[in-house]
């Protein structure tokens, strides 16, 4: 599904030089579920945004659901963005000046669709996310969980083959960042890819495969530890 | 405190330097061009000898044909000026403090020095009380004597800008003229003065300059020159010089001063008794009807102000309409977007009564700005509207308009920036921590 | 297009966006009516005033010489001028005149059907010399133009006769214009009647001029008009209408002053063009259409400006939404159209509740005088231009929002 080689991404302003990836390499298959950790400043949103073709990178290759995305015109990125990634933010980014249901609406719009099958599939989302009632709210009426929700809701709405979510729980307690991982767990059985940056080491955990980020180089746990049957947190368990 | 507002506010205005300067530019503008009508149109409007309007009389009597009245539009109407008789006979009266008959001609003057062609100038023939009866200021010399009304003196008074003209604005008080074939001294030289509109002679153009020449008016007849304005007649006269004099044609103006109420009351017995005279000597065939007019009154009913410039001044205010209307939503705009800054400072102990301050305070420096700027276009806006009409003002803005002027501005800006500050101070300290 | 949303969301931002549409409808009732204005006075200064204008000079000389008080000098020096003006090369002919048509000075006298008890009624005229017809260049609808026997004898010891009304009982033969025909015969058969003034002094009409404009255009009926013959000479001032050939206008003009000068030195002479006499008549329009078209330009000017201005500060509030919308796939063009459709929608409420205030004003101004109808070609017009320069000026913050990076959904501040 995703697959990065060699990737750096250098930050530089007036006085100093970041390397947030350096000599980063990973793969991610089609159908996985992906917990990224590691320490604060390690290189992980980095990961995630260029991942997400949110962000461009220097050097090394990233290769998206077989296409070369370093070769991608602006335009086709946004396709791309549009169509093969969901994105789940830590702070929601729901569109204040939108009810629910057109912030559910963001992505479709983006692809032409027509008005009666857009309904549809923005109902159908709400559903999952158990906030069909709420459609017209506006996200100040909302609190954190059910935003976080109507932002699951609107990147699965597009089907897409890669969920990226970063820190989607970080501002949640533990039993709604629970449902939310419930939710991602589901997105993820129906067939999507899921990434997800996390801090909380249950939540990680839950995860099919679990890598560390550290100063910018990876330190894939898959590759030391035989198989997830054997992890020990209770989440773990549960799956 | 306030200093530290003043600080952050210069700050926030610094940051959008482009944005800051349309707000600013837009409310100059708004004032400049809402200022420069007003004040156009309260000097057109307006009063223009306030301190005495009400003391000063237009004199009409009714010497029109019988059969017909003077004016079509409203019979009861005497003819707008006075027969060359009459106006000659009023001059007999002692009980107005000034008064003049008067009337404008045209004669060729020579210009002193001889290589410059002669040409035909304006000429104001009057009484010498003409610039007592209108304080007309003098730069040099002063008016004739009352001797020199009827005397055999040749004397004239010039304009500021004839003197300029002629004898390089030099005191030219005692130097010789030569107004078609005679010679004239030159007895005073006026200061600057153009009274506007023209109220003593609104018939010959309301904003038309004062005459580059004044003339003792028995000198007209001395020259046999007719006047050069409007004249209306009725009775066939005989065509000579002295014909149109004894005619029945109306053609002189004539003004009173009189500064009490007895004296008016004096002088309209004064009218009739002559009106009377004249009726038992076969003329003024028609009901008795004088008119005295203060300058006001007289203003108002030539109707110098016309319509359309009532609804340039309307348009101007909505000129400033919009450009308020186009500060609070700037302002807004820019308030707004700094909204969750303001939720941080709020979170951190700002109160409401703070945050309203500091937007206000930003909104009054973006005031001062514009009014500032304001007042020197509206400078240049006045000038401009002078030059384009031919106008010339005096004093185009006085100290009142200009302080009117920046507290307008100010308040404009202020109460422009009510509405945002209050938006803007009413966001929940919470709320964009929490969504973004 | 994404009406639904944007629609929804104007309306979360009420104020903002009610602050444009009156903005934007204001700046339209404005404009429009200034339009308005400026396109009514300026049909006023454009309709025909039925002269060749554009080819006639207005020479006026004021002797000053005392030779000129002489007897019979004045008319020998107007006869001289007139052969010698007329055998100018350029010049198609010359006539003398006492009142220049467009100046707004002249002259006007009482008139009533000939024999009747009718009022008489206000007619301007003119005094005009031999030539008057094809020196004006106006169109002979019925009758004749002036011939030598309609004049007084120049050399009659009266020679001031001219400036004055006419003798008693003398008939004259006089031309009016159509306008003037109509007035006093309705039923078009006003030549050849005769109309009278003050002591039965009578005019026939002899020929009627399709269109002429007299001294004051701007008057109650600018087309009231009688043309008296007559040799318009006195010893201070005496006026001549010149009508060169086609093309040949500058050259005539500068020759006028000095050929005249050279005739006879000791008067002044003044040559100005009837163009140049009715744009002086015509100034304080001209004036007021500068002023309100400098009015409309800055106020367009200023909402351009103001949307700009709001605009911008929209884009900066809403950097993050852009940022988040391009990570869930909106292309840069989404974004440009977003603000512009956005734009779009509350320019034309703007412009809806603009045509409303448009018509308030336009009656308010009108019942104050002076501001005609609202022509609809310039309404269209007007709207046109007023959504133009929404667009334009959503279109500079829109572009510089579509450069928002996507990565900025991820950062928290
Ligand atoms: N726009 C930027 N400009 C400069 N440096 C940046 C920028 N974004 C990130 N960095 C730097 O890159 C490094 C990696 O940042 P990144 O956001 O990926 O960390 P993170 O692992 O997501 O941390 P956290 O867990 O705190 O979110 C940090 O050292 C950070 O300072
Ligand atoms: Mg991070």
């Amino acid at each position: 599904m995703l697959t990065m080689q060699d990737v750096r991404k250098v930050y530089r302003t007036e006085h100093v030089e970041t390397h947030a990836l350096s000599h980063f390499s990973i793969a991610v298959n089609e159908g996985e579920f992906v917990s990224v950790m590691g320490p604060s400043g390690s290189g992980k949103t980095t990961f995630l945004n260029i991942a997400g073709l949110l962000d461009a990178f220097d050097e090394g290759t990233y290769t998206l659901d077989g296409v070369d995305v370093s070769r991608l015109s602006d335009r086709e990125m946004s396709k791309v963005r549009n169509e093969k990634i969901g994105f789940i933010f830590q702070t929601f980014n729901l569109i204040p000046d939108l009810n629910v249901f057109d912030n559910v609406d963001v992505p479709l719009r983006y692809r032409g669709l027509g008005a009666a099958s857009r309904k549809q599939a923005i109902e159908e989302a709400l559903a999952t996310v158990g906030l069909s009632a709420r459609y017209k709210h506006y996200p100040s009426q909302l609190s954190g969980g059910q935003q976080q929700r109507v932002a699951i809701a609107r990147a699965l709405v597009g089907q897409p083959k890669l969920i990226l979510a970063d820190e989607p729980t970080g501002n949640l307690d533990s039993a709604m960042a629970s449902e939310i991982m419930d939710l991602l767990e589901k997105i993820n059985s129906s067939g999507a890819t899921v990434v997800m940056v996390t801090h909380d080491p249950e939540l990680a955990n839950r995860a099919s495969r679990q890598i560390h980020l550290l100063d910018g180089k990876l330190i894939d746990l898959a590759q030391e530890r035989p198989a997830p049957l054997y992890d020990p947190s209770p989440a773990g368990q549960a799956v | 405190m306030l200093l530290y507002q003043l600080r952050l506010a210069l700050k926030s205005i610094r940051r959008n330097p482009v944005l800051s300067t349309v707000m600013v530019l837009g409310i100059a503008l708004g004032i400049a061009v809402s200022m420069s009508f007003v004040s156009a149109y309260y000097i057109i409007s307006g009063d223009p000898i306030p301190h005495k309007s009400d003391k000063l009389f237009y004199v009409q009597l009714d010497s029109w044909n019988p059969d017909n009245p003077f004016s079509d539009d409203d019979p009861t109407e005497p003819p707008n000026q006075l027969t060359y008789m009459d106006a000659m006979a009023l001059m007999e009266s002692d009980i107005p403090t000034y008064h003049t008959a008067m009337y404008k001609t045209v004669m060729v003057i020579h210009p002193p020095n001889d290589s410059v062609q002669p040409t035909q100038e304006e000429i104001r023939m009057c009484f010498s009380d003409f610039f007592s009866l209108f304080d007309v200021p003098f730069d040099y010399g002063g008016p004739w004597d009352s001797a020199a009304d009827e005397g055999p003196e040749p004397v004239i008074v010039l304009s500021a800008e004839t003197n300029d003209e002629l004898f390089g604005g030099e005191n030219s008080v005692g130097r010789t003229l030569r107004l078609e074939d005679q010679e004239f001294k030159v007895i005073g030289v006026l200061a600057p003065w153009h009274p506007t509109p023209k109220y003593y002679d609104p018939h010959n153009g309301s904003f038309d300059f004062a005459e580059p020449v004044f003339m003792p008016i028995h000198w007209a007849r001395e020259m046999q020159v007719v006047n050069s304005g409007n004249t209306s007649g009725w009775k066939p006269y005989d065509n000579s010089y002295e014909g149109k004099l004894q005619s029945e044609a109306v053609w002189v103006q004539f003004w009173a001063q009189l500064d009490t109420q007895e004296q008016e009351e004096r002088y309209a017995q004064f009218l009739t008794g002559y009106a009377e005279e004249q009726r038992a000597a076969g003329r003024f065939q028609r009901p008795n009807n004088h008119r005295l007019r203060d300058v006001n009154a007289w203003l108002e009913f030539w109707g110098v102000v016309d319509p359309s410039q009532r609804a340039m001044v309307i348009i101007a205010l909505l000129f400033l309409l919009v450009c308020a209307v186009n500060l609070i939503g700037i302002l807004l705009g820019k308030f707004l977007s700094r909204a969750s800054e303001v939720g941080v400072r709020r979170a951190l102990g700002a109160s409401r009564m703070w945050i309203f301050s500091l937007h206000l305070v930003e909104c009054a420096l973006i005031g001062i700005a514009g009014s500032v700027i304001g007042l020197a276009l509206s400078l240049a806006g006045v000038s401009y509207i002078q030059r384009l009409f031919g106008v010339q003002l005096d004093n185009p803005l006085d100290m009142t308009m200009l302080s009117v002027g920046i507290g307008l501005s100010l308040l404009a800006a202020l109460v422009a920036g009510i509405y945002p500050a209050w938006r803007i101070c009413r966001i929940a300290p919470g709320m964009h921590l929490k969504t973004q | 297009m994404e009406f639904g949303p944007i629609f929804r969301s104007l309306f979360q931002n009420r104020a903002r966006t009610w602050l444009i549409v009156l903005e934007i409808g204001l700046t339209l009732a404005v404009v429009v009516n200034c339009l308005v204005l400026i396109r009514d006075q300026q049909a006023q200064i454009g309709r025909s005033t039925g002269m060749d204008e554009q080819n006639l000079i207005a020479v006026t000389s004021v002797p000053f010489d005392p030779a000129f008080q002489e007897e019979g000098y004045s008319v020998a020096s107007y006869e001289q001028d007139l052969r010698e003006i007329e055998a100018m090369p350029g010049v198609r002919s010359v006539t003398s005149i006492l009142q220049f048509p467009l100046s707004g000075s002249g002259s006007a006298t009482g008139r009533r059907i000939a024999g009747s008890e009718d009022q008489r009624t206000t007619v301007p005229y003119f005094l005009m010399g031999p030539d008057a017809i094809d020196t004006l260049g106006v169109e002979l609808v019925q009758g004749r133009t002036f011939e030598p026997g309609d004049f007084p004898d120049l050399h009659d010891d009266d020679e001031e006769q001219a400036e004055e009304e006419e003798d008693t009982d003398h008939v004259t033969n006089i031309l009016v214009t159509q306008y003037t025909a109509d007035k006093f015969f309705p039923d078009g058969d006003a030549l050849g009647k005769q109309i009278e003034g003050n002591n039965n002094n009578v005019d026939t009409i002899v020929g009627i001029v399709r269109l002429m404009h007299n001294s004051w255009p701007l008057g109650p009926d600018p087309e009231n008009l009688m043309i008296h013959p007559s040799h318009p000479v006195n010893n201070r001032q005496t006026r001549y209408l010149v009508r060169t050939e086609p093309g040949r206008f500058d050259e005539v003009f500068v020759a006028l002053e000095p050929k005249l000068r050279e005739v006879e030195e000791g008067r002044i002479v003044t040559v100005r063009s009837l163009s140049e006499m009715k744009g002086n008549y015509y100034s304080s329009f001209t004036s007021m259409n500068q002023l309100l078209g400098w009015i409309s330009v800055l106020l367009v000017a200023v909402t351009g400006l103001g949307i700009v201005g709001m605009t911008s500060f929209s884009v900066t509030q809403r950097t993050r939404h852009i940022g988040t919308r391009r990570a869930l796939g909106a292309t840069r063009g989404d974004i440009v159209r977003w603000f512009l459709v956005e734009n779009w929608i509350m320019t034309g409420i703007g412009i809806a509740v603009g045509v409303a205030l448009t018509f308030g004003l336009n009656y308010m101004l009108a019942s104050m005088g002076g501001v005609p109808q609202i022509q609809p070609p310039i309404l269209l017009v007007s709207i046109l231009v007023m959504w133009l320069m929404g667009l334009l000026a959503a279109l500079i913050p829109a572009l510089r929002g579509s450069l928002v990076q996507p990565v900025i959904a991820t950062r928290s501040v």
